[in-house]
């Protein structure tokens, strides 16, 4: 740790250092201030005083009715694609993972230079023939196709995550266990699991974070309305000839509504999960 | 490090596989295949759906005559480079935010930093495409209220690039001169949170006495980053510039919400990625889309090739 | 310990979310919902338009209290991701059944994809039963003939049209009562001119930052392609062998080869003065702008006037908190002392086409009731739906345009436009780029002829040769059909219908390959032109 030991803290020499980490803070958050308080403006309003917030009697409450009404199908079918993409994903690495990290199994190797090749594969020339090969697997159209490639992508960089994560696991865990008979699913559940909760929830929330934010398969592969998810729905919002903005940014402060959430509660554990992965990286 | 196995216990441990073939079975039919049929399709004229038509090398010599996917490259290029000069705000962030005494405050900011990220990526796009528009963006505003806009007429004048004038609201995504200097300004001052995250994770392991040493010699804050830090997040920073060069290199979504398909105006947004897009889900023309993916891929495979034979780190 | 319950409840929140939304999407209420009797027609646009979605959504009603186990469920989509959506819903084989032609078709996806519908329509259409035009064959119900469903080069008609189109120019009423304390529009270019003149002068006065006309990449040349038009209409009648009142981009490219007309002609120099002298009364930098930039410039008061389509009037009305009115183009005539002599006078519309022209696709998997809500659609009844509520102009004979929409209806007095400047692709991309040499500060008419004079060959050449090659192409997928047809005569001889359609075939191929020798001609012109030093 970087205690430094009881001599003089110069706090003073700090203040500039706060400052400018306040100022590029402020900067970077002046996007989502934007968002706040046009969402709760008309047009009008808007244009006539930009940069600050109306008064609280007049903030048009309507915005958010009508951000409801615009956005909340996409919320839905981007909740359930990224959530389900998640743990699919999670629940496959995890397997992955322990499988490359507990011996050195024949071929292990080989199928270890397929995924990590994959990591720096550009997947550039897929779209053309993921599509055609969703055509013709008869998934085009549907949110499972979505859900698939989800899993499909996301278990790469967690498999080479989890995998340096589960060899720094003590062995004689992993020997006990198998004293006591356990199969290795079950190492797996009570040996695995309980020790890497930050790990996990942090390639959690990125993985999910990845979800969220793809747009290039949704508009690719589906047609109806009702199953678009937010970023073809932004990109739908973003189309239409009359905008009104403040709805508009409403209905943005919706689609980030769930990641709200979960970083209100989670954030902690991100943020030790991040900085335990780092070090490994 | 896996524990070692012999074949007589691999044998008997056969189950363990089990673990593995789903993963396996996904990425083979949803990343392999998919490489591989591009590759195949790339020698033929491919309107999608069934009717293909072998035409050998065709697309390849089209793809030497394609103007626009050239251009492109030197859009790429440009691009990189301003994602180069932008990995420096994060890195020195990391460093303000690591140089801290309050260990409360280290870790109060470390968690501000991370609530940007609660705004989707695609959020913050959209909100900066709104910053970019004539009328109501807020970019023209700041421009005309710091008076920094006459500051660019006047600029506009002397260099004579005809995009400035005084009492027009700037076009920044439809003037084409603009669309380069809007793609880099986008996201301003830049900040990744993981980035900083991971960059302040190396740099936890440098101890105080360093510093104390170097304070002794009277070293300038500047010079204690340039020998102390810096070296030590090398492994860190070197591994963001390889996968922030792949990505910019194949990307476009950006290129694509900000622009539209057809890189806006002038096409001066065009970004090979995109191009590849365009020529496929625009024109048709599947085949030769496939042909600049192949192109475009093998190229990034070559740089990481170079990048993995001549620049060694040392740990 | 609190950490732990914080992370429990952030996720207990999220599958609850998780839950309702696939609640959600497995158990779909109201529109969404098939049962097993209910069949789903899907139609899909890009006019997102107001007004447009609801009038289509009356419609489908409408429809549905007839057929009460058919929902139509409408999918409208972005103009700007709309071809790309378009292409990989025809090749994905996931097309919806009917779908708006325009934006991002070519012909050979028409032919490939779509189903044509000529047959169909020279009967009568069942829906218009209890009409006038009960008897009438479907074709004809339309004001042009449904020339707007009509694919030239492939001989059929592939779309039923809902609308009518016109552009017109839009004005700030209020603002021009104060400007010249009347609300009369400018009948001719020379009281437009001064009224834009007055506007400014206006603006200096009372210290107001107004601009007479709002313009855009897309409303500035919408206004001044057709003033440009009024200047080559007497050239047109000296160029064109068959006093045809319809321009052939061909025959114009075939004319510039042989040097009978080029970007240096008085006509066309006049005609790009004309340009720039309108495009001074626009904001300057409208170039780089938008159709919404210039729409909100004038819904926010601070331009007098906007030329648009008919397709804006809903949304331009709703935003505008003055009223709207509408005039005619302000074309010059022929006493006009510096246009008028290259002029015959204002331009009819009579040559106008209907347009939201709606396709059948062949991967509909309910062809038969996709046809008949066509059918439906290019009714008399219908489309009187179609204009009370999206308050467009009717395409439908005898039906009244809602009063919003009469404005809009097509005036046909005047007479045949002029040709315009060539705007095959490659033809295009050389104005585009050049465009700044007209009206930029530094521009001048005689700078930008110049520029077009040096790249119009050139560009010709490669535009002839794409047409060249398309029109052969079409020629040879005909020729599989008359082959067929033949094969089957052969067959069966004497069956009347099957001479009529081998004659009828034989006809198209001639057709085309006349556009095929033409482009030919034309090409060959232009090589020589260019190997003049």
């Amino acid at each position: 740790m970087n205690t430094p030991p009881a001599t003089v803290r110069r706090k003073t020499g700090d203040l500039s250092k706060h400052i400018m980490i306040w100022a590029i803070l402020a900067l970077e958050l002046l996007p989502f201030y934007m968002m706040i308080q046009i969402s709760l403006k008309t047009n009008k309003m808007f244009y006539e005083n930009t940069w600050l917030p109306a008064l609280p009697q007049d903030w048009v409450w309507k915005n958010y009715v009508d951000a409801f009404h615009l956005i909340m199908p996409f919320v839905a079918n981007s909740v359930v694609v990224s959530v389900t993409a998640t743990v699919g994903a999670l629940f496959f690495s995890l397997l992955g993972a322990y499988f490359f990290a507990r011996y050195k199994m024949p071929g292990g190797n080989a199928l270890w230079a397929a995924f990590l090749l994959l990591m720096l594969l550009p997947g550039v020339a897929n779209i053309v023939t993921l599509f055609a090969l969703l055509q013709s697997l008869n998934l085009l159209n549907t949110l499972w196709a979505l859900i698939i490639l989800g899993i499909s992508g996301g278990q790469v960089f967690c498999i080479y995550v989890l995998r340096n994560f589960i060899e720094e696991l003590p062995k004689d865990l992993f020997e006990a266990a198998e004293m006591d008979g356990a199969s290795h699913l079950k190492q797996l559940i009570h040996v695995v699991i309980p020790m890497s909760g930050p790990i996990i929830g942090t390639l959690a929330i990125l993985q999910f974070l990845g979800s969220w934010n793809d747009f290039l398969m949704p508009l690719v592969i589906l047609r109806d309305p009702q199953l678009f998810t937010i970023g073809v729905g932004l990109i739908y919002l973003d189309g239409e000839y009359v905008k009104q903005w403040g709805s508009v940014m409403a209905a943005f402060f919706v689609a980030s509504l769930p990641l709200l959430i979960i970083f209100l509660f989670t954030m902690k554990l991100f943020v030790r999960g991040l900085s335990a992965g780092a070090v490994k990286g | 490090m896996p524990l070692p196995i012999s074949k007589t216990k691999a044998l008997l441990e056969w189950k363990l596989y089990l673990f593995i073939v789903p993963s396996v079975l996904l990425i083979a039919i949803f990343s392999y295949y998919p490489t591989i049929s591009a590759i195949y399709h790339s020698f033929f004229m491919w309107g999608g759906g069934d009717t293909k038509e072998f035409i050998g090398l065709k697309n390849f010599t089209d793809i030497l005559g394609d103007k626009v996917f050239w251009t492109s490259f030197i859009t790429i290029g440009i691009l990189v480079i301003a994602n180069v000069f932008r990995m420096i705000p994060s890195i020195f962030l990391a460093v303000l935010i690591h140089r801290l005494k309050s260990d409360r405050w280290q870790y109060w900011y470390r968690v501000m930093v991370v609530i940007p990220m609660i705004v989707p990526g695609l959020v913050t796009l959209f909100i900066w495409k709104f910053f970019f528009d004539p009328n109501l963006g807020v970019l023209n505003a700041a421009l005309d209220a710091s008076h920094l806009k006459t500051l660019l007429v006047h600029m506009d004048q002397f260099f004579g690039w005809g995009v400035f004038y005084e009492g027009v609201p700037t076009a920044w995504l439809g003037e084409p001169a603009l669309i380069i200097p809007a793609l880099i300004i986008w996201g301003f001052p830049w900040i990744g949170a993981v980035g900083v995250l991971i960059f302040l994770a190396g740099l936890q392991s440098i101890g105080t006495e360093v510093y104390e040493a170097a304070d002794l010699d009277g070293v300038t804050p500047f010079q204690k980053f340039l020998h102390i830090e810096l070296p030590l997040i090398m492994t860190q920073v070197r591994l963001s510039m390889v996968l922030m060069i792949i990505g910019t290199l194949q990307g476009f979504g950006l290129q694509f919400l900000l622009l539209g398909p057809d890189g806006g105006a002038g096409g001066r947004g065009m970004v090979p990625g995109l191009w590849m897009f365009n020529r496929a889900f625009i024109a048709g023309e599947f085949g030769y889309a496939c042909a600049l993916g192949l192109f475009l891929f093998v190229f990034i495979l070559g740089l990481t090739w170079i990048n993995n034979k001549f620049v060694k780190v040392d740990k | 310990m609190r950490e732990r319950i914080l992370n429990g409840i952030g996720i207990g929140l999220l599958a609850v979310c998780f839950a309702v939304a696939l609640g959600r999407i497995l158990w779909p209420t109201e529109r969404g919902s098939t049962g097993a009797d209910v069949v789903t027609i899907r139609i899909a646009h890009w006019q997102l338009e107001s007004g447009v979605r609801e009038a289509l959504d009356a419609i489908g009603r409408e429809y549905e209290k007839l057929h009460p186990d058919v929902r139509i469920q409408q999918i409208p989509i972005p103009e700007r991701i709309y071809p790309n959506w378009l292409i990989t819903q025809l090749i994905g084989g996931t097309a919806p059944d009917i779908i708006q032609i325009g934006i991002g078709i070519t012909e050979e996806r028409i032919a490939r994809f779509f189903v044509p519908i000529t047959e169909l329509v020279e009967l009568p259409n069942p829906y218009n039963k209890g009409t006038e035009l009960e008897k009438v064959p479907m074709l004809n119900t339309f004001f042009d003939g449904m020339q707007g469903g009509y694919q030239e080069n492939l001989l059929e008609y592939y779309g039923v049209p809902l609308s009518g189109t016109s552009i017109r120019v839009y004005y700030n009423l209020g603002l021009l009562k104060e400007i010249t304390g009347s609300d009369k529009l400018p009948a001719s270019y020379r009281e437009f001119i001064d009224l834009c003149k007055a506007t400014l002068a206006f603006a200096k006065a009372n210290n107001r930052t107004i601009v007479p006309i709002a313009g855009s990449k897309y409303n500035g040349p919408l206004l001044m392609n057709a003033l440009f038009a009024s200047q080559t209409q007497k050239l047109m009648d000296q160029l064109s062998p068959t006093g045809t009142l319809v321009t052939d981009p061909t025959l114009t490219m075939e004319w510039l080869a042989q040097n009978k007309w080029s970007p240096n002609s008085p006509e066309v120099l006049s005609g790009l003065t004309l340009m720039r002298e309108v495009s001074e009364f626009l904001q300057p930098g409208f170039m780089q702008l938008q159709r919404d930039d210039a729409t909100f410039y004038f819904v926010q008061g601070r331009s007098l006037m906007i030329c648009s389509g008919s397709w804006d009037s809903t949304s331009i009305r709703s935003q505008s908190p003055f009223t709207v009115g509408v005039g005619r183009i302000p074309f010059p005539t022929p006493d006009d002392p510096e246009f008028g002599p290259f002029t015959k006078g204002r331009i009819s519309e009579a040559g106008a086409v209907s347009a939201v022209s709606l396709g059948l696709t062949r991967s509909s998997e309910n062809p038969a009731i996709a046809q008949d809500f066509l059918l439906f659609l290019g009714s008399q009844p219908a489309n009187r739906v179609w204009t009370n509520v999206s308050r467009w102009i009717p395409a439908v004979v005898g039906v009244e345009p809602h009063p919003d929409a009469a404005p809009f209806q097509p005036l046909m007095d005047g007479y045949a436009p002029g040709f315009p400047l060539p705007n095959q692709p490659d033809a295009a991309r050389i104005y585009n780029t050049n465009i700044n040499d007209l009206f930029g500060p530094e521009g001048s008419p005689q700078k930008f002829a110049d520029r077009l004079s040096v790249g119009y060959l050139e560009a010709q050449k490669s535009d002839l040769t794409r047409l060249i090659r398309s029109t052969s192409m079409n020629s040879k997928r005909r020729d599989t059909v008359v082959a067929a047809l033949a094969v089957q005569r052969a067959k069966d001889p004497g069956d009347a219908k099957l001479d009529e359609k081998l004659d009828e075939a034989l006809q198209s191929i001639s057709s085309i390959e006349r556009g095929y020798y033409l482009n030919k001609a034309a090409l060959r012109a232009t090589e020589t032109a260019l190997a003049k030093p």
